[in-house]
């Protein structure tokens, strides 16, 4: 077995490996478990960064394992795979580093990191499945994984929001298996191949070819939230916030997301997806997504459900970027799974350090906060002007992108789809600065913990210092090689041939 | 050598339960070691199927039709390898239960501690008290009657050793519901027995009817001479009746859930993984290799209907279980209705194999998946110290290993990938969308929806916290049998082209063959994808070289 | 009609009347009778099929079948009489609840305590009212001898199984 070959594997067994071991440790090691932990997330991050220099360099790296005659288990660094998997990997590290502060002396936590790291495992297989089974079998173990992390809590109300949680997205999954078995029976293959496959079927097959788009496309939609296969994400926030952070911003939305995309491009390809038609009801559903996200986001008092709704309409961006079918607008989409990614995991970090350490869960809680916490606030204001699209934050470079490829392919209702959606984040974002920042701190918190020689503990208030960094600096350089649009530019292309 | 390979799996355990019925103390070492002994005698008979192709044998040189035949084919290999991982498992985990059960002055996981247990009842106590010790002691000589007849039953040439077999084992498995010393078992033991021996009856007059216009007992030659004139059809019905019951198809399941509900764990996982097994093998073995299925399309497909009511009434009626081994039980009654989705499958000859083999896969994978969660159910219910779902609440803190087991065996029992139950699924699956029979895949697809709410009923009472008194401790074997199980089950998804070559050899439907039949538009396909795929490589390397 | 016909047709009758039986009775020991009626008339087919050589020798496969079959209804009675045996002796009942009756609910703890001897008056069998715990045992001597003459009986239907009735029949007598 050649390098090359190994490499993709490692990267997934990178978190596979730790999370085994991690659950055979008693609750008493955390030393040890750290290390595991953190040892897998930097050999994670080494290992996707020789991935994608190799790929840069034009190495190709992929891996197949025949499960079935005619099915096989592939794995295939693909550029587009490459950009979820490095998002992925620098988040889990981030991540990490911040469950070990919060999580500190509280039970089950290595169930908790075993479970994590199974999560994370499957999220790396996710994004470099090399065929829609593949990513079938990842896609499940996302399911099965993140639920303990869902009920972590074990109380009445976790158990609920874990039922809810696992009702939607194995329904998803049953749909998928239906459309997967369906795409083999019809196509004779499930290779994700660059401009897809389908195309070249004959006609007949076209109507079962629109209904597997369909089911595709729900099956996906409910890990991805669009409306109204969403509400299965405000219900999961009772989980721990590292829980969220990962949910939002790394994996299960996020692979939902990734899976449209992948289904628009690499299984049906764009100019057949034009030729069917499907893609103006998609654009459509992920346009009211947006809105529809924003609008329920302004009436949330509690802040991670304002969040959870906040990411229902984010997300949908990206899949708007590709259902809008123009190479500038695919920029846009894709770059935004990253630059959403960095900054919903700040507002999380922030979110959570606030609940963690000042007790504060509520918006109407959050008088002069600013102040009290300056680091993690400087941080949640940094992300939420990112999310409303101000430049130089990364979420401008996404805006900007969908709506110039909106133009350029002739859709002029998304930039107004846009444009309101801005508002709307504006006004659900704006208040809360405004009420951390100006308004006077108030006397009494409703908690207060240990926090150590800064606002918080150490561990909690790095990683979202970090993320936000990571948003104000994917938007001032995003010229540089290797800048998400950098990358982003190097896939669309590919997948977009001249 | 060969006879040795195909004797032995049937004498080894016969023999070696003669011995530890009078082994006494040595009675559990001689078990475990044909345990162990079974995995590479089945393994050897496998390579010996795949080297050299279908072996016949007939035993002391006798030729039919007196003499007793004995054949294995790839799917006999297949089930014999079945059969020796789950007993081995079961053997091993047993180990632990008895010890501990005798140990914890508790006869028996579903005897719920009260007064019932130590009340003043003197002879029924004294009774219970006498026949307890034994108890666990009767397990190792019964499991081995039950290895040596399964195998048998797997192995046999002829339709009157079937029904000898079959026998064998319904008795092997009435003594082995009888271990559990409660009265639930008592009354589903004999309730089983009498079912399951009315079931042989009807089983032994469709042979004698068979027999009286064939004049042979090789169902080789039957499927040669098979007529289908109105005695043959009562024949097949008669067979076909009595087997049912002893699978335990819907609606003729009802004695399932009491009887591997009340038997003591290790038992029922044997009943639940292997026993259900040898009755559906019987069918599938006549259906599709000596009656002239295609003509029987119209019965295939009530079969097949009555699966796919299986499968939602089990799953629907697991879901609102109490008590967990019910669960586990009316999860076996949902899933032996996928296994009778092949009669509806594989009446269209372009799906036959995949319907086929993907059965013969569920099988197996069900056995060790279902063999798992009893297992795991069992240790869960000796450390809760009561068998109701609510009981097992934050087992996942005290338990970690056996939970993880139950979720991992859930996890073939759901079908999800990459697991043994999902490449049966999926190879089902196909075939039901191949043969446009869309409802029964939507069916199948159901099933699995339903699976995930009875699994993540017990595994979220599981995870839930409690400040409840801590669970007692349980043994390790029984801690990690389970999973290792379990993680055979999952595992059998990653290594599924081994076992299907396996199966080929000697089967009644050929992959190529269905290749053909499927016409033209088959091997268009099949040309577009090769082309596609080089399209691919392409593509990478034009990629590759910017 | 030949011989072999005419048995043939007797056997099937035989498994009809078995079969209503089991059916219709619901004491255990009558269960247990009918399933030896099934097969005795499963064993009068299955001898009525040696005549299908047509006079010549009579074919000996069948007879073959038919031992065999006697020795594995035998064990399966024997079994079935032994797990009765202990059914009556915890319960003082000779029959099966209801099916519905062993659904989850009803095994809770009390499901012993419902059965157990020294609560027999309650049982369903009005027969065995008088029973105490004490001499249960020989109280119901009596039933049990009765019910071991109907056991003979349905063995001599059989005409095969005295021998192995016989032998586990000291279990009943200990009733």
């Amino acid at each position: 077995m050649s390098w090359s070959m190994l490499l993709p594997l490692l990267v997934v067994a990178s978190s596979l490996v730790p999370g085994c071991l991690i659950f055979l440790l008693r609750e008493d090691r955390v030393r040890t478990r750290s290390v595991l932990n953190l040892a897998g997330a930097v050999l994670k991050v080494v290992l996707v960064a020789a991935m994608v220099w190799g790929v840069s360099q034009g190495e190709t790296f992929q891996l197949s394992y025949p499960l079935l005659p005619g099915i096989s288990f592939g794995l295939n660094a693909a550029p587009f795979s490459l950009l979820f998997v490095t998002l992925s990997a620098v988040l889990w590290l981030f991540t990490t580093i911040y469950a070990m502060g919060y999580l500190k002396g509280s039970p089950q936590r290595s169930r908790f990191f075993g479970f994590f790291s199974l999560c994370v495992s499957a999220t790396a297989g996710i994004a470099l499945a090399a065929n829609l089974l593949t990513f079938l079998i990842f896609y499940e173990m996302l399911t099965l994984t993140t639920y303990p992390l869902v009920v972590h809590r074990g109380t009445e109300q976790a158990l609920r929001g874990g039922r809810i949680y696992l009702a939607y997205t194995v329904l998803g999954g049953a749909i998928l298996l239906l459309a997967i078995a369906w795409l083999q029976t019809t196509a004779g293959t499930l290779e994700f191949v660059e401009g897809g496959f389908a195309g070249s079927l004959a006609a007949p097959q076209h109507a079962a070819l629109r209904w597997i788009f369909a089911l595709l496309v729900v099956g996906f939609g409910i890990k991805a939230a669009l409306v109204p296969l969403h509400s299965w994400l405000p219900q999961a926030m009772v989980a721990p916030a590292p829980v969220s952070a990962l949910l939002h911003a790394v994996a299960v939305v996020k692979a939902g997301a990734f899976g449209i995309v992948r289904v628009i491009y690499d299984v049906f390809g764009v100019e057949f997806c034009i030729e069917l038609g499907v893609t103006q009801p998609l654009a459509i559903a992920a346009a009211i997504t947006i809105l529809y996200g924003s609008l329920r986001a302004l009436f949330q008092d509690n802040l991670k459900r304002r969040l959870a709704f906040s990411t229902i309409s984010q997300v949908s961006y990206i899949v708007l970027g590709a259902a809008v079918l123009g190479p500038t607008a695919t920029i846009g989409g894709t770059v935004h799974l990253v630059h959403q990614g960095i900054m919903k995991i700040t507002l999380f970090f922030a979110a959570g350090n606030l609940a963690e350490t000042l007790g504060v869960q509520k918006v109407s809680e959050m008088d002069g906060v600013g102040w009290r916490m300056p680091g993690t606030m400087a941080s949640f204001t940094i992300a939420a002007l990112g999310m409303i699209g101000l430049p130089p934050m990364a979420g401008f470079i996404s805006k900007w992108y969908l709506a110039s490829g909106a133009l350029e392919a002739g859709q002029t209702w998304v930039v107004g789809v846009l444009l309101a959606s801005s508002a709307l984040n504006a006004l659900y974002f704006l208040p809360i600065l405004y009420a951390a920042w100006f308004h006077p701190p108030r006397a009494d918190w409703p908690k207060s913990a240990d926090r150590g020689r800064f606002e918080t503990r150490l561990t909690l208030l790095l990683p979202p210092m970090a993320t936000a960094a990571a948003t104000l600096l994917a938007g001032l350089f995003a010229q540089l090689p290797f800048s998400p649009l950098d990358w982003a530019r190097f896939i669309v292309a590919r997948e977009y041939p001249p | 050598m060969p006879d040795l390979v195909i004797v032995a799996p049937i004498l080894v355990p016969l023999v070696a339960g003669v011995v530890a019925y009078v082994a006494g103390r040595l009675r559990r070492g001689v078990a475990i070691a044909v345990a162990v002994l079974q995995l590479p005698l089945a393994c050897g008979l496998a390579w010996e199927v795949l080297r050299r192709g279908p072996l016949h044998y007939e035993v002391g040189g006798w030729s039919a039709p007196l003499g007793i035949q004995l054949y294995a084919d790839g799917l006999t290999a297949l089930m014999i390898c079945m059969a020796s991982i789950v007993e081995l498992a079961v053997g091993v985990y047993a180990l632990g239960y008895f010890e501990w059960t005798e140990r914890e002055s508790q006869p028996s996981d579903h005897t719920p501690p009260g007064p019932s247990a130590t009340g003043p009842a003197a002879t029924g106590t004294t009774t219970s008290e006498s026949a307890k010790r034994s108890r666990g002691g009767s397990f190792w000589p019964l499991s081995l009657l039950l290895a040596g007849s399964l195998n048998g039953l797997f192995l046999s040439g002829d339709i009157f050793n079937l029904y000898i077999s079959l026998e064998l084992l319904t008795l092997a498995a009435v003594g082995l519901i009888g271990l559990a010393a409660s009265l639930d078992a008592l009354a589903a033991a004999l309730r089983y027995l009498l079912i399951a021996v009315v079931g042989s009856l009807f089983y032994l007059l469709g042979v004698s009817f068979l027999y009286s216009l064939y004049g042979t007992l090789d169902w080789q030659q039957l499927a040669m001479r098979f007529e289908f004139d109105f005695v043959s059809r009562c024949a097949i019905v008669l067979l076909v009746l009595g087997l049912l019951v002893k699978a335990a198809l819907f609606p003729l399941h009802f004695w399932l859930p009491a009887a591997h509900g009340s038997a003591p764990s290790p038992a029922s996982a044997l009943l639940s993984g292997l026993v259900l097994k040898a009755a559906f093998f019987v069918i599938l073995r006549l259906w599709f290799e000596v009656f002239p299925h295609p003509r029987l399309a119209l019965a295939g497909q009530l079969l097949g209907g009555l699966g796919a009511a299986a499968i939602l009434w089990g799953s629907l009626q697991a879901i609102r279980q109490r008590r967990l081994k019910l669960l586990v039980a009316y999860s076996s009654v949902a899933q032996i209705g996928y296994l009778f989705l092949v009669f509806a499958l594989a009446s269209d000859p372009a799906v036959a194999w995949n319907a086929w083999s993907g059965t013969a896969y569920f099988m197996l994978s069900h056995a060790c998946a279902k063999s798992a969660a009893f297992l795991a159910v069992g240790s869960l219910q000796l450390a809760a110290r009561g068998g109701e779902i609510e009981d097992v609440t934050g087992a996942a803190a005290d338990h970690p290993v056996t939970v993880y087991a139950f979720a991992l065996a859930g996890v073939g029992l759901m079908g999800l990938p990459p697991s043994g139950g999902f490449v049966a699924k999926w190879l089902l699956l196909r075939a039901a969308l191949e043969s446009h029979q869309v409802g029964l895949a939507i069916v199948m697809l159901a099933g699995g929806v339903l699976a995930v709410g009875y699994v993540f009923r017990v595994l979220g009472r599981a995870f839930a916290a409690t400040d409840g008194a801590p669970q007692r401790p349980i043994p390790r074997l029984m801690q990690w049998t389970p999973l290792v199980l379990a993680l055979v089950s999952v595992g059998l998804g990653l290594v599924a082209l081994q076992p299907l070559e396996l199966l080929r050899i000697g089967a009644p439907f050929a992959p190529s063959s269905s290749a053909q039949s499927a016409g033209l538009s088959e091997q268009a396909g099949l040309g577009e994808q090769a082309g596609l795929g080089e399209q691919a490589g392409l593509g990478e390397q034009a990629g590759a070289n910017p | 009609m030949t011989t072999g016909t005419l048995y043939a047709l007797c056997g099937l009758g035989l498994f009809g009347i078995g079969l209503g039986g089991i059916i219709l009775r619901t004491h255990l020991l009558h269960k247990i009778i009918a399933t030896n009626v099934i097969s005795s008339g499963v064993f009068l087919v299955l001898v009525a099929l040696a005549d299908r050589t047509r006079g010549g020798r009579p074919d000996p496969v069948p007879h073959a079948m038919v031992l065999t079959g006697i020795v594995v209804a035998i064990s399966a009675t024997a079994l079935a009489l032994g797990l009765l045996r202990r059914f009556y002796r915890e319960t003082g009942r000779c029959r099966l609840p209801e099916p519905g009756s062993l659904a989850p609910g009803s095994l809770a703890p009390g499901s012993l305590e419902r059965w157990s001897p020294e609560r027999r008056s309650e049982g369903g069998d009005a027969e065995k009212g008088n029973a105490e715990k004490g001499n249960g045992e020989k109280g119901n001597a009596e039933k049990g001898n009765a019910e071991k003459g109907n056991a003979e009986k349905g063995n001599a239907e059989k005409g095969n199984g005295g021998e192995a009735s016989g032998g586990k029949g000291d279990g009943c007598r200990t009733w």
